[in-house]
């Protein structure tokens, strides 16, 4: 539908229908305006890379709501990754660890999946139920404490401090796994069927969708991703860390809300919650930037998220059409 | 000739409830077929079982002269019989295309992964929506802002996509407007027309006596009577399913 017309109505009817990226770019205009820093491909790349772990998870997220759930478990699940990745790379190498890690997120997910399919176990409670527990595992594996890793080099550049150019390495595993996600979930038969799942489960039944496997599938995938986070973690910083990861499900949440994601499900865009997760990532930063106390911070991102979530759901009522 | 869809001795209970009791059901090619009766008769337990949503305890089922078990939703869909439920139907949020496609989307495989064929998922739409004389401005649409008896059409083109045979309409003009009734009734008329047989229950006598080849009534789980319109009346129908004799109007 955006073929036809002139280009100026195209972007005018962008901007009009998602207020997330008008928001963006309100923001980046005025933050602009207001540091001489904010602009420079060293802060813009320092936010990037301080997002990518919430992104993952958001990404996950995006998923799940679209299928009419929800997961607290991403930030404890993350810490989780990061124990177990700390103590299993001594044993198993770099590769190993990578497989066990993944592994053990998939498993978180797909627990969360099971619970809620075969158990009945409302999605919020079950995963809020897996947030506790993983954070549990965690605490009871590393006792407590931070557990120091020995990682090969190779790792520690792919997964946290290496640069491709002037990209660092773990924007650009992030970057990759956004595009796969948005394609998945706009081009794939996949994606489409998570979409009706959430938008009308009885119906996607009876139109022969195995729609318990499919939320199954989501939990799973947001597993796989928060545990994928964890890498990035250690890869950043060298260690295990079971109170890693704190609050990071509830950010990933407000990009993907903020993103115009509906939290009833059917619809929804990986492209807008990255959108999203820029608007909260670039706040903080230019809250950072101009010293603002931390306290005044604080209640400036609440008033943020409330407000652009507030824009963004006016948003959705009024639009019909859908490419 | 050999009906289409013809049900023997079909019994059916609900723990000492008795819902069905020898019910023998028969629908012929480019046929309508009403199924009429008052709440609780057993109209929808009868559909269910011809739907596949609920197997019968006892009975035989045919299709096309051949006897055949019907267990499962799937089992009805691979002999071609497809249900509108009253409600349900739709995807508010996904477009008319992806309404008609979902859950049997045409697709490309790309290195494994299943890819959506869009513009043919559309144009497949399109044709079929302009060859039942079904007017919807756009197949980019969200069903979500149309009307009920948009809906009620993008429904039951749907429901009639994919060579099936046999369409059950539960309700169909419920709920909606008179212009929007008398659409879905020419509608209705117009599938017969292409062969199509259809059950359609309702509980509008002036729906059933427009498009109907033959009214079958139930009561209270058996068969009061199967009439043909022809030789029938309204009040013919309306004693059959009170069971009275009383003269209703």
């Amino acid at each position: 539908m955006f073929a036809k017309g002139n280009l100026s109505a195209t972007v005018k009817d962008l901007l009009l229908r998602n207020i997330a990226v008008t928001g963006l770019l309100v923001l980046i205009i005025i933050s602009a305006f207001l540091s001489p820093y904010f602009l420079t491909a060293d802060n813009l790349f320092n936010v990037l890379r301080q997002w990518t772990m919430v992104g993952l998870i958001a990404i996950g997220l995006t998923f799940v709501i679209i299928s009419g759930g929800i997961d607290l478990s991403g930030g404890a699940v993350l810490a989780l990754a990061t124990v177990v990745g700390a103590l299993s790379a001594p044993l198993v190498g770099s590769a190993g660890m990578i497989a066990v890690v993944i592994l053990v997120g998939a498993a978180c997910g797909y627990i969360n999946g099971a619970l809620i399919t075969w158990g009945k176990v409302p999605p919020f409670v079950a995963t809020l139920g897996m947030m506790t527990a993983a954070r549990g595992l965690a605490l009871i594996l590393s006792e407590g404490r931070t557990v120091t890793a020995d990682l090969a080099p190779e790792f520690v550049f792919a997964f946290g401090r290496g640069y491709l150019g002037p990209i660092p390495m773990p924007v650009l595993l992030t970057a990759i796994v956004f595009i796969v996600a948005a394609v998945t979930l706009k081009y794939t038969v996949y994606g489409r069927h998570v979409c009706l799942v959430g938008d009308n489960p009885v119906g996607a039944h009876r139109s022969g969708i195995q729609v318990q496997g499919v939320i199954r599938s989501v939990y799973t995938l947001h597993g796989v991703l928060a545990a994928m986070a964890g890498l990035l973690f250690l890869g950043r910083l060298g260690v295990g860390e079971p109170t890693g990861g704190m609050l990071f499900e509830l950010s990933g949440i407000a990009a993907v809300v903020i993103g115009g994601t509906p939290f009833v499900g059917g619809v929804g865009s990986i492209l807008l919650t990255f959108v999203g997760l820029m608007v909260i990532g670039l706040t903080y930063n230019i809250l950072n930037l101009l010293s603002v106390s931390p306290y005044a911070q604080d209640f400036a991102r609440g008033v943020i998220i409330v407000v652009a979530v507030m824009f963004s759901i006016r948003r959705e009522a009024r639009s019909r059409v859908r490419k | 000739m050999t009906p289409l869809l013809k049900l023997n001795n079909i019994c059916k209970s609900f723990g000492a409830v008795r819902a069905l009791t020898d019910i023998d059901f028969e629908l012929y090619e480019s046929e309508v077929v009403a199924l009429a009766g008052d709440n609780g008769a057993g109209k929808s337990t009868l559909i269910k079982i011809i739907s596949g949503a609920q197997p019968a305890d006892s009975g035989q089922i045919w299709f096309e002269g051949r006897e055949v078990t019907v267990r499962k939703p799937e089992d009805a869909r691979h002999l071609g019989i497809e249900t509108v439920y009253q409600d349900l139907a739709l995807f508010d949020d996904s477009n008319v295309a992806e309404n008609i496609f979902a859950g049997r989307e045409a697709v490309r495989n790309v290195l494994g992964a299943k890819f959506l064929k869009a513009e043919e998922m559309h144009s497949r739409s399109k044709d079929l929506l302009k060859s039942l004389n079904i007017h919807i401005q756009s197949t980019h649409f969200t069903v979500k802002g149309m009307s009920g008896g948009q809906r009620q059409s993008v429904a039951i083109a749907r429901a009639v996509a994919f060579g099936r045979k046999v369409v059950i309409l539960d309700e169909p003009t419920a709920a909606l407007g008179v212009p929007e009734q008398e659409k879905v009734l020419s509608l209705i008329k117009d599938l017969r027309s292409r062969g199509f047989s259809i059950i359609l229950i309702s509980h509008n006598l002036h729906h059933i006596f427009e498009v109907c080849d033959r009214i079958h009534v139930l009561r209270q789980g058996q068969t009061a009577g199967v009439r043909k319109k022809a030789e029938t009346s309204p009040d013919d129908i309306v004693k059959l399913i009170t069971g009275g004799n009383l003269v209703v109007h």
